[in-house]
């Protein structure tokens, strides 16, 4: 019973790492590329200072969440534009920077100079369309009523969005409809829309030839790209935050746009544009620790995850795969069946049962503890069938012969003359799971991982090699473990 | 105590019993003998319902031995097989034991019984901390009588016990048997192809064929008045040491 407490609690640490540790700091994004790519880069500036782990809490949804987030202490920082947190804060996007510094450091936050660009709102209008129809200028949008409008969301819900823009600019004739940021674009591309709302930085004006009308009765209040953080963190991660404010004014606006497009175009993941962004930086690669001193602070990063996860996935194996072990050995056709069934899912590549696992349970570290399991299941059920099966018949008889009861029977004689069977089935469940959670980290489960697929998708050996040693290392050790669990299993050993 | 009656049992085409009854009274001993495949190792396992007969019934004191029953059967026989039949990862004390502590005796009782079972079997109490591959062939077999013993049965059963054993052993412990059993006064059924273990250890044999009980009766009986060619081919195939003439040219320096 300890040991189910134990593997709970375990599961409960897996689930709650990015709330409850401590010495962690937590950058939120929101779930569009510019923040994501930004707070990819805020966290590699903040690796680099090594004061910590550094974490990036992906896409939290819209301005409302990341904040309430940040003032919740979930995450400690995360990239944000000043006319938004006016918005949210003061209710007025048109407030000075003075009161919204007032109001900042009044729920314990504060913000970094500008990073270098202005992320504003724009209308963005199909060229063609624009040309055909003369306009080049919000107020040229009044006379054409049949222009059709595709907003998202956000913007339709903002005072600075849509019913702003309608009041200044006096479009309430117009009727947009308000969908996915992503989806309105589809809808331009598909000829279904002629005008959304863009960012000035946006990739998309680009792809979509969309051209952004002038705001000529400067509606649209400022956007200045900020890093917003908890004050306490500030002071608990001095370097890192030395290190972030330095990214500020580092990044203009067609170098955003361009990072942008990486991204939506080149279909380059946030974290390699902001390694190839801060890579560029000739102070970046200086940093960079020895083979070996990378290999510590990796197994000191992604260790205890891995080991976690390894562990649990074995340790539910166990509980699931000897019952079934066990109920095989009861039918044989069962038996049959549970045998092919081992080799069939043996054969398939982890990282296709990965991949089946991610649309039933989503990404992270709950369905690669399912794949693991999944894969630990069947050696250990396999090998407590073939262990039962291989106590010899009369041994059998003599067992049943003592009048136990089917439990006792089962648990006190059979199963242990079974033990070395199905331990070695453990052994294999196990081990295959230390080199199978490294793939795990393509879909969010972190571990060794991490560093393998990052230094993959960078081409960048010594940062795989940070990875691979340590999995390589923890399989060696875990192999180690069972010989000696063997060694102490033959009877007169003890 | 003990009732076969009609029990017989095929396996697929090949009928490996022919309906067999034999009764045996409390504290009797019988030993069923006969070659390799005549039916005696699945007759004594049908008493403890290890096999299922197809026909006929097993009577234990009355109770006739079924799925319901075979449980409370077997806790009332002792069942000792070739090699004493112990459990590899229970130390030789961990098998005499197992089935006491399931039922929760205390343990100085358990002590005490095991400590009567030492002087009975004539065992040393060092080796019970031993595991099975660490005891020789005659200690293993020692072990495994006093595992039978344990709950104090009413019926022994034992399927060719000392077969894998050396000569010398064999005889010791043959000897030692008899004391036991004589001692406690047990109903015993004895597996054996042995015809002079049965003689020693029994006083009445059944003799099967081809999964039928051709004669049953005394040692003498077997020998004297066969029932068919068989158990005089059978008796005469047992055969006594005779020692071969002493070479001639060795008898004068003797003398």
């Amino acid at each position: 019973m300890r040991w189910a407490y134990a593997a709970l609690s375990l599961v409960a640490w897996l689930g709650l790492t990015a709330t409850a540790q401590a010495g962690t700091l937590r950058i939120g994004s929101k779930r569009f590329t510019e923040s994501m790519i930004l707070a990819e880069i805020v966290a590699r500036a903040a690796r680099a200072a090594g004061e910590g782990r550094v974490e990036h809490v992906e896409g939290l949804g819209g301005t409302a969440i990341v904040l309430a987030a940040l003032e919740d202490g979930a995450i400690d920082l995360y990239p944000e534009y000043s006319g938004s947190l006016k918005e949210s804060l003061l209710h007025d996007v048109r407030a000075g920077d003075a009161d919204l510094a007032r109001a900042l450091s009044g729920v314990g936050l504060g913000i970094t100079a500008s990073l270098g660009f202005e992320n504003a709102y724009a209308l963005g209008m199909k060229r063609e369309r624009a040309l055909a129809l003369h306009v080049t200028r919000l107020s040229d949008l009044a006379a054409h009523t049949n222009v059709r409008i595709a907003l998202s969301n956000e913007f339709v819900g903002r005072s600075d969005g849509w019913s702003g823009l309608r009041a200044a600019y006096g479009l309430e004739a117009f009727a947009p409809r308000g969908m996915d940021h992503g989806l309105a674009y589809v809808a331009i591309q598909d000829g279904a829309a002629d005008v959304t709302d863009a960012y000035t930085t946006d990739a998309a004006l680009a792809r979509l030839d969309l051209v952004t009308l002038d705001d000529d009765r400067h509606f649209f209040p400022s956007y200045r790209a900020i890093i917003v953080y908890r004050l306490a963190a500030r002071s608990s991660f001095p370097r890192s935050f030395a290190a972030i404010e330095a990214l500020a004014g580092r990044i203009d606006a067609p170098t955003m746009t361009r990072l942008n497009a990486e991204a939506e175009v080149r279909r380059l993941a946030p974290a390699d544009i902001a390694a190839g962004f801060l890579g560029a930086v000739p102070s970046g690669p200086a940093n960079r620790p020895s083979l070996l001193r990378g290999i510590g602070d990796v197994i000191v990063l992604h260790g205890p995850r891995h080991v976690v996860l390894v562990f649990l996935a074995t340790f539910f194996a166990v509980l699931a795969g000897v019952p079934l072990g066990v109920l095989a050995a009861r039918s044989r056709v069962g038996g049959g069946i549970l045998l092919s069934a081992a080799g069939l899912v043996q054969t398939i590549p982890s990282l296709a049962l990965l991949c089946f696992a991610v649309p039933l349970l989503g990404v992270g570290a709950l369905p690669a503890m399912v794949a693991l399991f999944v894969y630990g299941l069947l050696p250990i059920a396999g090998n407590t069938l073939a262990g039962l099966r291989g106590i010899p018949l009369t041994l059998r008889e003599a067992a049943a012969a003592l009048g136990l009861s089917p439990l006792d029977l089962l648990l006190r004689v059979e199963l242990p003359m079974a033990a070395p069977v199905i331990l070695t089935g453990i052994k294999t469940a196990a081990i295959t799971a230390v080199g199978t959670a490294t793939i795990a980290a393509f879909i969010g489960a972190g571990g060794f991982g991490e560093p393998i697929s990052t230094g993959l998708n960078l081409n960048d050996t010594q940062m795989i090699l940070e990875g691979a040693v340590p999995a390589a290392l923890l399989a060696l050790l875990v192999q180690g473990a069972f010989a000696v669990i063997e060694r102490r299993m033959v009877p007169g050993a003890r | 105590m003990l009732v076969l009656d009609g029990v017989a049992k095929r396996y697929g085409e090949a009928t490996i019993l022919h309906p067999t009854s034999l009764s045996l009274g409390r504290g009797q001993r019988v030993a069923l003998i006969g070659p390799s495949g005549s039916g005696k190792s699945t007759l004594i396992r049908t008493v403890l319902g290890l096999v299922v007969a197809d026909a006929g019934r097993v009577l234990f004191d009355g109770i006739e031995v079924g799925p319901e029953t075979a449980r409370a059967v077997r806790r009332r026989c002792g069942y000792v097989i070739s090699d004493g039949g112990l459990f590899p990862h229970l130390t030789a004390g961990g098998n005499v034991t197992l089935v006491a502590r399931r039922l929760a005796w205390k343990t100085a009782r358990i002590e005490e019984r095991v400590d009567a079972l030492l002087t009975l079997v004539r065992l040393e109490r060092d080796l019970l901390t031993r595991y099975p591959d660490q005891l020789s062939g005659g200690q293993r077999q020692r072990v495994g009588i006093m595992r039978a013993l344990m709950l104090d049965p009413e019926v022994l059963l034992f399927d060719e016990p000392f077969t894998a054993l050396d000569p010398m052993v064999r005889a010791e412990l043959q000897d030692d048997l008899l004391a036991i059993v004589t001692r406690l006064a047990k109903t015993v059924l004895l597996v054996t192809h042995d015809l002079a273990e049965a003689a020693l250890l029994c006083e009445r044999l059944a003799l099967l064929h081809d999964g039928r009980l051709v004669q049953v009766g005394a040692a003498w009986e077997l020998v004297e008045r066969p029932a068919t060619p068989f158990v005089s081919a059978f008796v005469s195939a047992q055969r006594a040491f005779v020692s071969p003439p002493r070479p001639p040219d060795l008898e004068a320096p003797l003398a």
